[in-house]
């Protein structure tokens, strides 16, 4: 087999999965995490994890480590023009979301009694907007 | 708790974690002083007296965005659900570079992690004809596309 087949081959093997292809959709609103990525499925992070090898081999998503996560990124160039519009309003709340975050800095750094002071671990809670 | 619709490919979905609590997030969301200091992206920032929140059930949720040289974008929107500290809801409208939006639903759920604060947030839906592509035949017709797409470079 040629590489080129190899390759083919490996991309439709990605693509033949109702699963991956869900992944590679919501990925067409933005770069996500895995955890992310595993929220609307019924699926453990490793599991989505694996789908994501899938996806990265056969380039249809490249991985970029960011702080303590790696967000995975859509690369199927002829997915590309349908997400672009979306994609502005994403990007939108992804600037103000950052600003927020600095906002928010500042703001405890002035009101420390608002912080909440010696935080008890936190439980996970469960997803209350599902 | 109000009901989530679906999340469809029309609508934006995000969901990100803030180092504040919950309390202190909300009036991020409902103070005007405070949601002037952080709304629009890159470089437009927001002119607290043209901030209005009234926050009850149908009261005004309105603010202008002013850009780098002074272009305004004002939004404004219609107060659908107010549930302090946890969840607001503004039935939006905005004039954008490629027109006028309406009916655009913004829905901003706090879940409380004590010194943190995870937001999800879900607006849509996004007006449909400049997504053509994608509406038509849905996702299956952007697969064909792929398709041909890697054939033709295979060639």
């Amino acid at each position: 087999m040629s590489a080129d087949e190899d390759r083919l081959t490996g991309v439709f093997a990605a693509l033949a999965d109702p699963t991956r292809r869900a992944i590679l959709q919501r990925l067409t609103t933005g770069d996500a995490t895995v955890a992310q990525l595993a929220e609307p499925f019924a699926m453990s992070q490793p599991a989505v994890s694996k789908h994501l090898k899938v996806l990265e081999r056969a380039g249809l998503i490249t991985r970029t480590p960011v702080a303590t996560a790696r967000l995975s990124h859509l690369e199927a160039q002829p997915l590309q023009e349908a997400t672009e519009y979306m994609e502005r309003y994403r990007r939108f709340w992804t600037e103000s979301f950052d600003r927020l975050d600095a906002a928010l800095a500042a703001y405890l750094i002035e009101h420390p009694d608002e912080r909440i002071p010696d935080t008890p671990p936190t439980t996970p809670r469960k997803n209350d907007d599902d | 708790m109000t009901d989530s619709p679906p999340v469809t490919d029309r609508d934006v979905y995000i969901t990100r974690a803030f180092a504040a609590p919950r309390a202190v997030v909300w009036r991020f969301f409902t103070d005007p002083a405070l949601l002037a200091t952080w709304f629009g992206p890159t470089g437009f920032s927001v002119p607290v007296d043209s901030v209005t929140v009234e926050p009850r059930v149908g009261g005004a949720w309105n603010l202008t965005m002013v850009g780098e040289s002074g272009e305004q974008a004002p939004i404004t929107g219609i107060l659908t659900a107010v549930e302090p500290p946890e969840y607001l809801e503004v039935r939006l409208g905005a004039q954008t570079l490629e027109g006028e939006l309406e009916d655009i639903v913004l829905r901003i759920r706090l879940h409380d992690h004590g010194d943190r604060t995870r937001v999800t947030l879900h607006q849509g839906p996004f007006p449909a004809d400049e997504m053509r592509d994608m509406t038509a035949d849905g996702w299956e017709q952007s697969f064909v596309k792929l398709d041909r797409e890697l054939e033709a470079a295979d060639r």
